[in-house]
């Protein structure tokens, strides 16, 4: 044996050795976990609510079909493989001995229970993914087959997402719409009592079918609004643990050096959505004055704290597509003087943007005015109440108008299809570009990573040529817990998952 | 004094019907389609047409209002399109936690303002009386928000004598909950004890230079005496119809309070009903706020009775 290769033997050896997490080998059972939240879950069943925070209490009674690891890539979950076996069939197989909390069997018809109600208009679901199904069918107890109006590869995903937390069949014939106050799912935790605007209590379930966890005997979740006094409450130890740190508070606490602080680059985006599908946005050399004029790095850095990462398009770091050669728009206002003569408005322009009721999009949509004027254009701010912009924007009555686009998961689609495609939920009569269509309708009938990757980039690219929208910066997922938390997931989709944590006495 | 008492609970029914017909033209007047908002911007006309007309928000609003009064009569305020929760267990659930609140920071407010006024109005010009205008200065302009902020800095991350938010039911622990509340029912008492505070000062002054308290000086009673049993209940008149007042407003400064300390209460659920245009919900709480608002001041004017008995002649 040469020296190198002892060399790698040795490195190889210590790489298994760090990948073996040190969490697994000490986690002691038992004790509560106080989670702080600001916002208080709206229903906690899976197919009405809306909200990203719901995620972090769905995640501790629900399970999903597929679930993700730490990187976001799909993982068994209910199911435990799934096999595409043609375009637009799908058979997953399911876990055996998974048993729902209120004592039922987990198996292929409260699958296909559970897919066909929120399919069923009655239900009023806002889950819309599934509508790509056709049929299910249970072919024996643990077997399900899918079939879809038109072959995509993303049902895997659109099954680790609401759409596939399973609800107990028995449990929502007898509940009806109280469901959504007495979630009943075969999770790692079972639902104790909700008491409105204060607290969500979850205690362990001890059917479990992942034997050994969890490890928690109990979950509280605690809304308190006002995020200072949340923070408060975490400083003063009367909560345990909080996602969603604000930016101005990280450096305090860190410093602090009482809690633990995590931080990770995120899914979303703070943008200024473009209408282009009217004046004066429908014209291109416009749409790149407007993303010349902007600097980015600076407008992270002083109203974010540099908790995030300058935008250069709609993909974030951790989506698998993200293409890291992207350079974007760097600020450079002379070059947007010139689109705006190469657009035919070489002394600017006025236009309007709304801007919802949240701070950070008013602070955004101010710094951006500033900057714009500096390139001769004007951008008039209708601050008004979210609901209102909603409705201009769903209207496309709206010219432009100040948020945030939270990323749901890892996979591409989820941001490019909506806000790109021709036909996307968030995009009709907007952005419309035929070789983009082309592209993301290509890559989302396909299943192989690698492929997809080189389709989105190219979609990527040419929406960015485009300018199509104006992408800010993308924020971190942030959280901060008493030293005494282990084993909280916290991933870049910002979804708090305590499947594995556990408190060191 | 019992008729006229019945004939103004008798009122309140009316009022309440008034209440609620304005509620409901009111939030005709705020934009945002409620269907709209349930769905997401995501959601296809198709869809939002289909829960419209589900909702009935499709309907003429007199339609709209007879159904909901009908129902509501028979005691169903409907459920709530947002959570899917029957809107009187809604409210239901936040009350105990709101009447707690205001009832606590009333008493506070009357125990508080009341004796800064009655010692400011003792002796005019004195220490005591010019802290005292400094203090209700201070409450009154001093914004809601930045008192319960400052309180919980001090009082609670500082000094840790208090929990910082929360709400202990009475039924998990009564210590709990009374120190959980004393922040907040300080933040809900201050601008209404300065209120007092003033009041009672200028009705005890008002009252010390009157004849009859002369009277009762030359007759040689002593200064507690005439203190107590004519300077302060003939000043107390105008003191019960000014608390009376107050217990509207307080009501207002609530939203605030509750979030602010993490309160499960009626303000809350009725901002958040108004965002999400949850309007079946946000009648439900108008009207349980309207009708404590109308039996507060019913309470005041029986008071009023009890302490002036000329009131009934009127």
């Amino acid at each position: 044996m040469s020296i190198t290769r002892a060399l790698a033997a040795l490195a190889a050896f210590a790489t298994l050795l760090t990948a073996i997490p040190l969490d697994a080998l000490a986690q002691t059972r038992g004790g509560t976990l106080r989670v702080g939240q600001a916002r208080s879950p709206v229903s906690l069943d899976p197919a009405l609510g809306i909200s990203l925070h719901e995620f972090h209490v769905l995640y501790s009674i629900y399970d999903g079909l597929v679930g993700y690891d730490e990187s976001l890539a799909l993982k068994p979950a209910l199911a435990e493989s799934w096999q595409r076996t043609d375009p637009r069939t799908y058979v997953f197989k399911l876990r055996r001995g998974v048993k729902f909390h209120d004592g039922t069997d987990f198996d292929a018809a409260a699958v296909k229970w559970n897919v066909e109600r929120i399919l069923d208009p009655a239900t009023k679901a806002r889950v819309r993914d599934l509508d790509v199904v056709e049929a299910v069918e249970a072919v024996d107890s643990h077997t399900v087959r899918f079939r879809l109006k038109s072959p995509t590869g993303l049902l895997p995903t659109f099954l680790a997402e609401r759409g596939g937390l399973m609800v107990s069949p028995a449990a929502s014939k007898r509940l009806g719409p109280d469901l959504g106050r007495n979630p009943v799912g075969t999770g790692p935790y079972r639902f104790v009592e909700w008491m409105a605007d204060d607290h969500i209590t979850l205690e362990r379930f001890d059917q479990y079918w992942d034997k050994g966890l969890p490890h928690l005997d109990k979950v509280i979740y605690r809304i308190i609004p006002d995020e200072s006094v949340l923070v408060t409450n975490l400083r003063g130890g009367q909560i345990d643990y909080v996602a969603d740190v604000p930016p101005k508070d990280l450096g305090t606490l860190r410093r602090e050096g009482a809690l633990t602080v995590e931080q990770r680059p995120g899914l979303g985006f703070y943008w200024i959505n473009l209408n282009s599908g009217i004046a004066p946005f429908n014209n291109k050399a416009i749409r790149q004055a407007m993303a010349y004029a902007v600097d980015r790095p600076a407008m992270l850095k002083s109203l974010y704290f540099g908790a995030g990462t300058a935008a250069t398009g709609p993909l974030a770091p951790p989506v698998w597509a993200f293409d890291p050669a992207l350079k974007g728009y760097p600020r450079d206002v002379t070059k947007a003087k010139q689109k705006l003569a190469e657009g035919g408005m070489p002394n600017g322009f006025t236009f309007k943007m709304l801007v919802g009721s949240t701070p950070m999009y008013r602070t955004n949509a101010t710094a951006v005015q500033a900057q714009l004027a500096e390139a001769g254009i004007t951008a008039e701010l209708e601050i008004t109440e979210t609901v209102k912009v909603l409705q201009q924007v769903v209207a496309r009555t709206y010219q432009a108008s100040s948020t945030i686009w939270i990323g749901l998961n890892a996979d591409p689609d989820f941001v490019l299809y909506p806000l790109y495609a021709g036909q996307g939920l968030f995009n009709k009569d907007r952005y419309k570009n035929p070789k983009v269509d082309e592209l993301l309708d290509r890559a989302r009938s396909l299943d192989k990573q690698d492929e997809r990757r080189k389709l989105y980039q190219e979609a990527v690219a040419t929406i960015v040529d485009d300018a199509a929208d104006l992408w800010l910066y993308y924020p971190d997922v942030t959280a901060a817990m008493s030293k005494k938390v282990r084993g909280v997931s916290l991933s870049a989709d910002g979804r708090v998952r305590l499947r594995g944590a556990w408190l060191e006495k | 004094m019992a008729r006229s008492i019945a004939a103004r609970l008798v009122l309140t029914v009316p009022v309440l019907l008034l209440v609620s017909l304005l509620v409901f033209s009111l939030l005709l007047l705020i934009p945002g389609d409620p269907a709209l908002v349930i769905l997401g911007p995501d959601a296809s006309p198709v869809e939002v047409r289909r829960l419209s007309r589900e909702l009935g928000t499709d309907r003429p609003i007199v339609v709209q209002y007879a159904a909901w009064l009908g129902r509501a009569l028979a005691g169903d305020l409907g459920r709530s399109p947002r959570t899917g929760q029957p809107v009187v267990a809604a409210v239901g659930e936040r009350l105990p936690p709101t009447v707690e609140l205001a009832v606590l920071g009333m008493v506070l407010a009357i125990a508080g303002g009341g004796a800064l006024g009655l010692a400011a109005g003792w002796r005019p010009g004195s220490l005591i009386d010019r802290a005292t205008a400094w203090l209700a200065t201070l409450g009154i302009a001093i914004p809601t928000f930045l008192l319960a902020i400052l309180l919980i800095l001090g009082l609670s991350l500082r000094a840790g004598l208090l929990p910082p938010s929360g709400y202990v039911p009475w039924r998990e622990s009564v210590a709990g909950n009374l120190r959980a509340m004393v922040l907040p029912a300080m933040t809900v008492a201050a601008t209404m004890a300065a209120v007092i505070a003033r009041v009672v000062r200028s009705s005890v002054l008002e009252t010390r230079g009157e004849l009859y308290v002369v009277t009762a000086r030359a007759k040689g009673l002593s200064e507690a005496a005439i203190y107590l049993r004519h300077v302060l209940r003939n000043a107390l008149v105008p003191i019960l119809a000014v608390t009376g007042l107050q217990v509207g407003r307080l009501m207002g400064g609530m939203v605030i309070t509750e979030t602010m300390f993490a309160i499960p209460g009626i303000g809350r659920l009725a901002v958040d009903s108004v965002l999400a245009r949850d309007f079946l919900t946000v009648q439900g709480v108008v009207l349980v706020m309207a009708l404590w608002v109308l039996l507060a001041n019913l309470l005041v004017d029986a008071l009023n009775l009890v302490v002036d008995p000329r009131i009934t002649r009127v």
